[in-house]
């Protein structure tokens, strides 16, 4: 009996060059740049047509892995969803995710009106993660980074893409700590994504936590913004994960509604005392302040969303609504994170693959998505893949032959 | 089978023997002359390799005059051989395939490309 030789029928290349070919594909910018990749670092040529095609038919068999893997998980017993199929545990189990953005075109449709074709993409990711946990919050005063005036400025630029005056001091004062004090550190980090909605991605992240063991770590912790999408995947499968608001999205709030519409010195002066507060997880004194500041600027006028009015009005709603999940002092105490910065970067590594003004997905964007996501996780996801692989090649050709 | 250490040695002598034929390498196009000779090296290293996957290949068991159709599980006859072109890490490289044929299904099939049969 002959030995399998583990290339598809149709595929033109060596299993080990596929793997070349795949990688190419999913991590250089674009696809013409994976084969100019390849011919300088593997000396391979290789045309953009088969690296395009090949990355993609390589990507839809993990989509489905990833599908049927999700699919085993629902379909456990309850008792051994919440078992680790594993002996390896980790001392603290982090879920971080959010949303990014691609450009998706259906060719046969017309230019669409408003957002264009920005669609969201959902990202997650499973860190394990090791810390200490303390008697008390081990670091009570605000880290230096989010008192610092130039940095605040550009922080909220960036996540509220509002600019404030830039008058007040630009030197934090030496009270405030440079960092967090027993910050949890990240040993392992698995990557999940989709565009196929909140159910999918949810369904994926919680069998990837599962298969990592952290249904039974014992301190377990869900990260991310105010996205309802978030909660929702919260919910539904991590209910039983303390549910942290990142803190960075939430200073932000508080640093813009402080800003606004007031004289820079008693402004900044009055967000270093609200961010101290928002560090305590004292948001009932946090939400009082503002409350204050909202009946002095009066109701905004309805589709307002500019005004000083109706910045404080939004930020109130924010910290009333997210208040249960920003008790940071007691997150600090058990050791866990409490900003969202792993799941932020991820989405950067991988917009740096699929997003671009200039790139355009079809059907292709999950294929790439969720294998960006692979070549991003740390666990041996993809090695396994390639090692199961040539167990499930098609047997024939494509082709029907003359008898 | 022969053991690493006796592999290492052949590829030693095999090695001297060559540097000792060739001569001195033309380095007028390469950016030095270690780069010529590394160019030189590794032209020969993947030709080495696609030589020794060819002649793997070849030497690979005899196939059977009837085999299975993985999809009817007929049993079906033997068409002989069929090359196949693949570009490998080392360039690209000839393999061959014993090739059947259904004839409920009216399709040919690869019982190499079945998944593992170890």
């Amino acid at each position: 009996m002959t030995r399998a030789i583990g290339v598809d029928v149709d595929c033109p290349f060596t299993p080990a060059m596929l793997r070349k070919v795949t990688y190419a594909g999913s991590q250089s910018a674009s696809f013409v740049q994976a084969t100019r990749d390849l011919e300088v670092l593997a000396e391979s040529k290789v045309s953009r047509e088969r690296v395009q095609r090949w990355t993609k038919r390589v990507g839809e068999e993990r989509v489905k892995e990833a599908k049927t893997l999700a699919d085993a998980y629902q379909a456990l017993p309850l008792p051994e969803q919440q078992q680790s199929p594993t002996t390896q545990v980790p001392q603290v189990a982090c879920v971080m995710m959010d949303g990014g953005r691609i450009q998706v075109r259906d060719r046969g449709q017309a230019q669409r009106e408003g957002s264009g074709y920005w669609k969201e993409s959902l990202v997650g990711c499973c860190l394990s993660m090791v810390s200490q946990q303390h008697a008390r919050d081990p670091s009570p005063t605000i880290s230096k980074t989010f008192v610092d005036p130039q940095r605040m400025r550009d922080l909220s630029r960036e996540i509220k893409g509002i600019s404030t005056s830039a008058e007040e001091a630009d030197v934090p004062s030496e009270e405030f700590p440079d960092d967090r004090q027993g910050r949890p550190e990240v040993l392992v980090r698995s990557v999940v994504a989709t565009r196929a909605g909140q159910d999918a991605l949810g369904s994926r992240l919680v069998a990837e936590a599962h298969a990592r063991g952290f249904q039974a770590a014992r301190r377990k912790a869900f990260v991310a913004d105010g996205s309802a999408t978030n909660w929702s995947v919260h919910k539904k499968y991590f209910s039983h994960y303390i549910p942290i608001l990142d803190f960075t999205h939430a200073i932000c709030y508080v640093y813009t509604a402080a800003m606004v519409g007031q004289l820079s010195k008693a402004a900044w002066d009055d967000y270093v005392r609200w961010a101290q507060w928002l560090w305590e997880g004292a948001v009932d004194k946090v939400v009082a302040a503002l409350a204050v500041r909202a009946k002095e600027l009066g109701r905004p006028p309805d589709g307002d969303e500019t005004s000083p009015a109706a910045i404080v009005a939004k930020t109130l709603g924010y910290l009333q609504n997210g208040r249960s999940r920003m008790k940071y002092h007691e997150y600090r105490r058990l050791g866990l994170p409490i900003t969202s910065s792993h799941i932020e970067s991820t989405i950067k590594q991988i917009n740096r693959r699929l997003k671009g003004t200039e790139k355009f997905w079809d059907q292709g964007a999950e294929p790439l998505l969720v294998l960006a996501a692979d070549h991003l996780t740390e666990t041996n996801r993809l090695v396994q893949f390639w090692k199961n692989r040539r167990k499930r090649l098609p047997s024939m050709r494509h082709y029907q032959t003359a008898g | 089978m022969a053991t690493t250490d006796q592999i290492n040695e052949r590829i030693a002598a095999f090695a001297r023997a060559l540097a000792a034929e060739m001569g001195e390498v033309d380095d007028s196009d390469a950016l030095s002359w270690l780069d010529a000779i590394e160019t030189k090296a590794v032209e020969i290293g993947d030709a080495v390799s696609v030589e020794l996957v060819r002649q793997k290949s070849t030497d690979r068991p005899a196939a059977d005059e009837e085999s299975s159709c993985p999809k009817c599980g007929q049993l079906s006859r033997y068409r002989g051989h069929r090359e196949r072109e693949l570009v490998s890490r080392r360039g690209p490289l000839t393999i061959r395939e014993a090739e059947y044929f259904c004839p409920c299904c009216r399709k040919a099939f690869f019982p190499d490309d079945q998944g593992d049969r170890r």
